[in-house]
């Protein structure tokens, strides 16, 4: 392998493979669906050099159960997917958030709904961001939009997963899991000084008492009451401690686009070819996608009380749900404008560059 | 070119090494310390089908990856030149495989289009495989966008490991390239 700290040339659904080895994850799951399938095939290889465990399980559901199992027993795991799969492994998901069980979830998101086609997409923000599975919970989502940041995150969300002990997605799309692009393959750093000892572990219960892990509460009869409450009570801190975004522009800015991801990058030319004709065009991007970063965002507001927003999407409108809500108190959803393509398909820097000038104009 | 974003096309049948020549000036920017991004067509019609990898290459931090627009096009086969010369802009080198293309298929005559006859090159250098870096050789001589030191130490970085066997004739087939006008 290359050397450390030297440039080397991925796709983005590669350099999540190996981020993920030199996190330390000791077991994958998961099952070929385009557009991620090169993290499978790059792990296939990787997995069984460094005498790791690569399992292509027979279905999406088996392999979210498998992870389920791998997580339990302490290790770190991880399984990845695309939007239809995504949709069959949400029971599992549910049951694993419940469980507070540590993982880290890949969905290179295609177009929806249904089988949908294989084009990059951001519609599947609802379903990472408001719990795709049943009941009370969240799970933290991490939005790359480069290769870089597909390989930085993904190494950070086996962190954020330990730590925290709960599901981590990365939300890459077709794009940017297909992308090549050089970048700096460095070597493991905890984000943490000290990660929780997994105490509750299934590893052999010899000498000790036996740990449980369960997600069915019958009794007593506010058991799961109580286990909601302790699930948000650690939501409501991980709100407080990681709401992660870039800035880029946005003091005295005229508009400020709201984008993540592949679209950020599409809007962040627009924004170029507009600053260089004398408007003044900002960017505010979310990398965590939950907790949203409404902190940063409001103060921008505040800081600006003329700013109009356009949030870009390569949906019909998901994340600028979560733009309203930041927003309700201090700006009026007429000074929020919209501009999203669904079906698998994207704006260009040429169509983002015609809506900020409308947006300009109104 | 230098300060501008060039946007390069390679275009042809799936097989005839598109992929790869997009991954030889991917490598070659890593040396030459240049930004670069590449995105390869991806789909349900890779074999027989036309193979489409596009490629920017910048001083500057590189934005979009989505590119509607080129300045730049290597293109092999005669179904590419029909589809994708509307997507070329005014006046961009166009290098083209006349082995396969004949350069009246476009109505564009305001293209600079180089012709190369690179299969029939590379049958005789011994590999029809390697027509598309005899290409690439013409391309980085054309506009020298490429230090061709940069694209010789791409060519050893594509081809090691397994196929590090392969590198010689690579080599010599984008030097034969480059030595040809």
């Amino acid at each position: 392998m290359a050397t450390e700290n030297k440039k080397v040339l991925m796709k983005g659904n590669e350099a999540v493979g190996e981020a993920a080895i030199r996190a330390g994850c000791q077991c994958y799951f998961a099952y070929p669906i385009t557009p991620q399938t090169e993290t499978p095939e790059y792990l296939s290889r990787r997995m069984e050099e460094e005498n790791l465990v690569f399992l292509q399980a027979e279905s999406e559901v088996a392999a979210i159960n498998m992870v389920f199992g791998a997580a339990a027993a302490g290790v770190r795991v991880m399984t990845s997917s695309s939007s239809p799969g995504m949709s069959l492994k949400q029971e599992g998901i549910s049951y694993i958030a419940c469980a507070e069980m540590p993982c880290v979830i890949i969905n290179v998101v295609r177009g929806g709904p249904g089988l949908g086609n294989i084009e990059a997409s951001q519609a599947d923000y609802f379903q990472s961001t408001r719990g795709g599975g049943h009941g009370d919970y969240r799970c933290i989502v991490l939005a790359p939009n480069s290769v870089q940041e597909s390989y930085d995150m993904t190494v950070q969300a086996f962190d954020l997963a330990d730590y925290y002990r709960m599901p981590v997605f990365i939300q890459s799309d077709g794009i940017i899991g297909q992308l090549v692009e050089p970048f700096v393959m460095g070597p493991y750093t905890p984000m943490f000084d000290e990660l929780p000892p997994k105490e509750w572990a299934l590893t052999g219960c010899a000498g000790r008492e036996p740990n449980v892990i369960r997600t069915l509460f019958l009794n007593p009869p506010d058991g799961l009451e109580k286990q909601n409450v302790r699930l948000y009570e650690k939501y409501d801190r991980i709100e407080a401690e990681q709401q992660w975004y870039e800035d880029y522009n946005c003091d005295g800015a005229e508009v400020v686009i709201i984008a993540y991801g592949c679209a950020s990058r599409i809007a962040r030319s627009a924004i170029k070819t507009h600053n260089g004709n004398g408007s003044k065009v900002g960017m505010f991007r979310p990398k965590t996608l939950w907790p949203w970063p409404k902190k940063r965002l409001i103060e921008i507001a505040e800081n600006n009380p003329k700013v109009k927003f356009l949030v870009i999407e390569m949906s019909m409108g998901q994340m600028i749900e979560d733009v309203y809500i930041s927003l309700m108190d201090i700006v009026p959803k007429s000074r929020i404008a919209f501009y999203g393509i669904g079906g698998g398909w994207h704006p260009t820097p040429d169509s983002v560059y015609e809506k900020i000038q409308e947006v300009l104009a109104e | 070119m230098a300060g501008k974003e060039t946007k390069i096309l390679i275009a042809g049948f799936g097989g005839q090494g598109i992929i790869l020549a997009g991954n030889v000036l991917a490598y070659a920017c890593i040396d030459a310390g240049k930004n670069v991004c590449a995105m390869a067509s991806y789909g349900a019609e890779v074999r027989g089908g036309t193979a489409k990898a596009i490629i920017s290459i910048s001083d500057e931090q590189i934005d979009s990856p989505i590119i509607e627009t080129v300045n730049l096009a290597m293109i092999m086969n005669a179904p590419s030149f029909v589809r994708y010369s509307s997507s070329i802009e005014k006046d961009s080198p166009v290098i083209v495989n006349s082995s396969m293309i004949d350069q009246g298929q476009t109505e564009r005559s305001d293209l600079d289009i180089l012709g190369v006859d690179a299969t029939n090159l590379a049958i005789k250098i011994g590999n029809i495989k390697v027509a598309n870096i005899i290409m690439l050789g013409v391309m980085i001589k054309k506009t020298g966008i490429l230090d061709p030191d940069s694209i010789t130490g791409g060519l050893k970085r594509a081809f090691s490991g397994s196929k590090k066997g392969l590198y010689y004739i690579n080599e010599s087939a984008f030097r034969s390239g480059y030595d040809l006008y």
